[in-house]
C-alpha cells in the first residue's frame, strides 16, 4: 500500500490552497481539504476514506484535538494515521497530542518538498506501529 | 539661660529623680538636725553661761574670800603663835577672849547639851553683844555624839561680822546657804575650814564673808602668816576648777571633801552620779604641835534647768517639713510627667501619626498581619481578610499555619524563627487556593515578648496577567507564522515547474495578502505599545465626518465584496464636525468594518451611520447581523489580548489588539467608544465624539 489519499483540515484559506497545491503539485497525491473539523468529520461519514490526515490544530470551534478525538470514535479511522501541522507548538502540548494518538506534529511554516517527505515516512511509521 | 534651667530641671526629675530626692532629704534632715543642735547650743551656752557665772562668781568669791580668810587666817595665825594652848577648850577661850577684837570665830566642839546651855550663858554675860546663831532648824546631828554647831558673833564697831557655820548634812549645807542667801547679807561663799586632824569635829575657823563687805586689813593682819605657809591660793583656786569636770558638761552639785577626799555629786543632761575626785589640797598642817588639815570646800553650784525637748521638737518638725516636701515635690513631678505623657500621648503629632498607621494598615493594598508567638492572629487588616474571605475580625484568634495548605504550611514551621520571604498558597474560605508571597518579620514588644508581621501580596493578579502575556505571546506567534508559512510556501511553489501560470497567479496574491497581513499585525502591535507608552502622536484636526466615513466604507469594500456583504452608510445632509486624526479615525472603523464583515453571514447587511446627539455629540454606529457577541465575552471586548484569553473565543485573523487599540485611539481622541446593548442579532458598536461649535 501507498500514501495515496490524504484529508486536509485547516480554517486558513490560504493555507489550505498552499498545501493542497503542493501535495497534489508536488506530492502527486489525492487530496480533500476541508475548512472545519466538522467538515472533515462530514466527509468522513460521507465515506471518505483517506490515507492520512492532516490536521490544523488552531481552529475555531473544533480544534485539531478535538477533531483528531472524534475521528478516532468513526469507524475505520481508529488506525488512519493523524498528524498535526500547527504553528503553536508547545512541549507540554506536544506530550498531551502523543498521548492522544497523533502520529506526528509538523510544524509551519514549513517547507513544501519536506512536507511531503514527512507525511511519506508519518505514514509508513505509523502504519508500521500498528501492525506491529 | 532658660533652657539651661529646664533642661538641668528636666535631668533632676527625670533622669536623677532618685539622687535629687536624697539629696534633699539630706539636706531637710541637716539643717533641722543644725538647728536642733544650734538650740541645744544655746540652751548649752545660757547654762554654760551659768555656771561660768557660778565659776565666776565663784572664783570670785573664792579667792577673795580665800585671799581674805588667808590673810585672816595668817594673822589669827601669828597671833595664835603667840599664844600657848594646852587644849582646845582653852584655845577657843582664848580665841574668844583674846581674839575677839580681831574677828570671830566659830568652832564647833562635841559638847553636850548642858555644856552648851552654860556656855551660853556664860557668853552673853560676858559678851553683851553676843549671839548666839543656833544651828539652822531641822538639822540633825549625823551622829549620836555629833553634837552641835556653835555659831557665835561677836561684833565690833568698825570690823567686818564674820558669821561661820559648818554642818555636816549636805542637806542642811543647802538650806543653810538658801537662808543665808535670801538674808542678803550674806553670799554663799566657799568654806575654808581649819580641822583638826587629831580631832575631827573641830572646826577651827570657816568664815563667811558677808556681801559687800569690805576687806578690813587689820583682822586679817593676825591669821595670814598662819596659812600662807602652807597655801597657795591661786593653786587651791585652780586645783579646784580643774577638779571640776568641765563646766560645760556636768552640773556640780555639790563637793564635799572629807577623809582627805573630794566628793563630787554631779549631774549632766543625762546622767546623775557620784565622782569620787582626788583632793589633793586637803592640806595637812602642823601648827604648835598640833596636826590640822586645811579643807577647801567649794561652794555650791545652785541647779539651774533647762528643757531639752525643744530642740528635739525641732528636729522633728523639720524633719516632718522635709517629708512633706518631698512628698509635694513627688506628686508635682508624678502628675507634671503624667501630664506629660498624656499631652505627648494626646498630642496632634501622635494622634496623627496613629490615625495614618492605622489608616494604611487597614487599607493597604497588601495583606498585613500580626500574629503571636502561638501563631495565633492578633490582627488582620481588610486586604489579608478580602484574600481569605471574610472580615477582618474573623481572623482574629485563628491559628495563622491553618489559613495555608498543608504544603505551605509545612514550610511555614520549618521556618519559623527565621524571616519568611517565599511564595506560598492560602486557603481561602471559599476552598480557592491563592498564590501569595509571604513575608515575614519577627520583633519583640518592649516588654520582650516576640510577635510577627505578615505582608501577604497575592499574586493572582500576577499570575494571570503573566498567563495572559504567554499566551499572548504563543498566539502572537502563531499568528505572525501563518502568513509566513503563506509566503515561505508560496515563494518556494512558485520555483516548482509543474505550477502553471494561473496557479503562479494565485500563489503570488496569496503572498501579496499574506505579507500585508503580517504587516497590519506588526502595525497593530507596535501602535498598542505606543499607545501604552503614550508615545502615540495624534493630529487632531477638526472636519466632517461624511467624507472619512465614504473612505473608510470605500476601503473594506474589497472584503466585503467576498463576502457579498452589503455596506450602507447613513449620514446627515449638514456636515456633521468633529475633532479627529483622519488617519486614526479610519484605522478604527477599518477595525470596525472588519469585524463586523468577518462575523456577518453571507450576503448580510452592515449599517454605518453618523448623527448628531441632542448635546451636539457626533455618533457613529456600526451595525452588523452576524454571530453577535457572547454575553461572557462582552465585559472583556475591548481589553487588549482579550482574545487570545481561551480557546473558543479566538477570532481567526487578528491578535485581540484590534478594538483595544479603537478604544484608546477614540479616548486620546476626547470621544468613548462602545458596544451597543439593545440589538437582537449581531453587533452594534458606537463611537461618541465631543460636541464642536458649529462653524457659521
Amino acid at each position: 500500500m501507498a500514501l495515496e489519499k490524504i484529508l486536509f483540515v485547516d480554517d486558513e484559506p490560504d493555507i489550505r490552497m498552499l498545501v493542497s497545491m503542493t501535495l497534489q503539485r508536488l506530492g502527486g497525491f489525492q487530496v480533500r481539504v476541508e475548512a472545519s473539523g466538522r467538515a472533515a468529520l462530514a466527509a468522513l461519514n460521507d465515506g471518505y476514506a483517506p490515507d492520512l490526515v492532516l490536521l490544523d490544530v488552531m481552529m475555531p470551534e473544533m480544534d485539531g484535538v478535538q477533531t483528531l478525538q472524534a475521528m478516532r470514535q468513526l469507524p475505520g479511522m481508529g488506525d488512519t494515521p493523524i498528524c498535526f501541522l500547527t504553528a503553536k507548538v508547545q512541549p507540554t502540548e506536544v506530550a498531551r497530542w502523543q498521548g492522544l494518538g497523533v502520529c506526528r506534529i509538523l510544524s509551519k511554516p514549513f517547507s513544501p518538498a519536506t512536507l511531503i517527505g514527512q507525511l511519506q515516512e508519518s505514514w509508513r511509521q505509523c502504519r508500521m506501529n500498528q501492525m506491529s | 539661660m532658660r533652657e539651661a534651667w529646664a533642661r538641668w530641671r528636666t535631668q533632676c526629675f527625670g533622669t536623677y529623680y532618685p539622687v535629687t530626692l536624697a539629696l534633699i532629704t539630706i539636706a531637710g534632715l541637716l539643717c533641722s538636725g543644725v538647728l536642733a543642735l544650734h538650740l541645744r547650743a544655746g540652751e548649752q551656752q545660757a547654762w554654760e553661761q551659768d555656771i561660768r557665772l557660778d565659776v565666776v562668781q565663784y572664783q570670785l568669791a573664792t579667792e577673795q574670800a580665800l585671799r581674805t580668810v588667808i590673810d585672816d587666817l595668817r594673822d589669827m595665825a601669828r597671833f595664835l603663835e603667840t599664844l600657848d594652848y594646852p587644849d582646845q577648850a582653852k584655845f577657843a577661850h582664848f580665841a574668844s577672849e583674846s581674839l575677839s577684837e580681831v574677828f570671830s570665830a566659830s568652832w564647833m566642839a562635841r559638847v553636850g547639851t548642858e555644856e552648851r546651855a552654860a556656855y551660853e550663858l556664860r557668853q552673853r554675860m560676858d559678851n553683851p553683844g553676843f549671839h548666839l546663831y543656833d544651828s539652822p532648824a531641822g538639822c540633825r546631828p549625823a551622829a549620836p555624839d555629833y553634837g552641835y554647831v556653835v555659831t557665835y558673833q561677836v561684833t565690833r564697831p568698825g570690823f567686818p561680822n564674820l558669821i561661820g557655820l559648818d554642818i555636816r548634812c549636805s542637806a542642811e549645807r543647802l538650806r543653810t546657804m538658801a537662808v543665808a542667801e535670801r538674808s542678803g547679807q550674806v553670799l554663799a561663799t566657799p568654806l575654808l575650814s581649819l580641822y583638826n586632824s587629831t580631832h575631827p569635829g573641830m572646826v577651827l575657823y570657816a568664815p563667811v564673808w558677808r556681801k559687800n563687805a569690805e576687806h578690813v586689813p587689820g583682822r586679817s593682819a593676825g591669821l595670814r602668816g598662819f596659812i600662807g605657809a602652807a597655801l597657795n591660793v591661786d593653786e587651791v583656786i585652780a586645783a579646784q576648777l580643774r577638779r571640776v569636770p568641765e563646766a560645760g558638761r556636768y552640773r556640780i552639785q555639790q563637793l564635799d571633801v572629807s577623809d582627805g577626799k573630794a566628793t563630787m555629786l554631779y549631774s549632766s543632761k543625762t546622767a546623775i552620779g557620784h565622782q569620787r575626785v582626788p583632793w589633793q589640797h586637803s592640806v595637812p598642817m602642823q601648827f604648835a604641835g598640833r596636826s590640822l588639815m586645811l579643807q577647801v570646800v567649794p561652794g555650791e553650784v545652785l541647779w539651774t534647768s533647762r528643757n531639752s525637748l525643744m530642740p528635739l521638737a525641732v528636729f522633728l518638725a523639720g524633719a516632718v517639713a522635709t517629708g512633706l516636701l518631698l512628698l509635694l515635690l513627688h506628686s508635682q513631678v508624678v502628675s507634671r510627667r503624667h501630664a506629660e505623657i498624656l499631652a505627648i500621648v494626646r498630642s496632634d503629632d501622635l494622634v496623627d501619626r496613629e490615625n495614618r498607621l492605622a489608616a494604611l494598615f487597614t487599607h493597604a493594598s497588601l495583606g498585613i498581619m500580626r500574629c503571636n508567638m502561638r501563631n495565633q492572629v492578633l490582627e488582620a487588616n481588610e486586604a489579608a481578610a478580602q484574600m481569605l474571605g471574610c472580615r477582618p475580625n474573623a481572623l482574629r484568634g485563628r491559628d495563622f499555619l491553618a489559613l495555608f495548605t498543608p504544603w505551605s504550611e509545612a514550610m511555614l514551621r520549618q521556618h519559623w524563627q527565621e524571616p519568611v520571604w517565599r511564595e506560598l498558597q492560602l486557603n481561602s474560605l471559599s476552598g480557592e487556593v491563592i498564590p501569595v508571597m509571604v513575608r515575614g518579620i519577627s520583633l519583640r514588644l518592649p516588654s520582650g515578648e516576640p510577635y510577627s508581621w505578615f505582608l501577604l501580596d497575592d499574586l493572582r493578579e500576577v499570575r494571570h496577567a503573566e498567563r495572559l502575556k504567554m499566551q499572548f505571546i504563543s498566539t502572537v506567534s502563531h499568528e505572525l507564522r501563518t502568513p509566513l508559512t503563506a509566503i515561505k510556501g508560496a515563494i518556494e511553489l512558485l520555483r516548482v515547474p509543474e505550477i502553471d501560470a494561473e496557479e503562479r497567479d494565485a500563489l503570488l496574491t496569496m503572498a501579496g495578502n499574506n505579507a500585508g497581513q503580517l504587516h497590519r499585525l506588526i502595525d497593530n502591535l507596535l501602535d498598542m505599545e505606543q499607545l501604552a507608552q503614550g508615545a502615540l502622536s495624534l493630529h487632531p484636526r477638526q472636519q466632517p465626518l461624511q467624507a472619512l466615513l465614504n473612505r473608510a466604507l470605500a476601503l473594506a469594500e474589497p472584503l466585503a465584496a467576498l463576502k457579498s456583504l452589503k455596506l450602507c452608510l447613513t449620514v446627515p445632509d449638514k456636515p456633521l464636525e468633529a475633532v479627529v486624526d483622519a488617519e486614526r479615525l479610519l484605522q478604527v472603523m477599518s477595525n470596525l468594518l472588519s469585524n463586523a464583515i468577518k462575523f456577518s453571514p453571507e450576503g448580510a447587511d452592515i449599517l454605518v451611520t453618523a448623527s448628531r446627539d441632542r448635546d451636539g455629540t457626533a455618533i457613529i454606529s456600526v451595525r452588523d447581523y452576524g454571530e453577535g457577541i457572547p454575553a461572557a465575552f462582552r465585559t472583556r471586548l475591548f481589553q487588549a489580548f482579550a482574545q487570545a484569553d481561551g480557546g473558543d473565543d479566538r477570532r481567526r485573523g487578528g491578535t485581540g489588539l484590534g478594538l483595544a487599540i479603537s478604544r484608546s485611539l477614540i479616548e486620546r481622541m476626547g470621544g468613548r467608544i462602545g458596544l451597543d446593548v439593545v440589538v437582537t442579532q449581531g453587533a452594534s458598536f458606537s463611537i461618541h465624539l465631543p460636541a464642536v461649535a458649529e462653524k457659521a
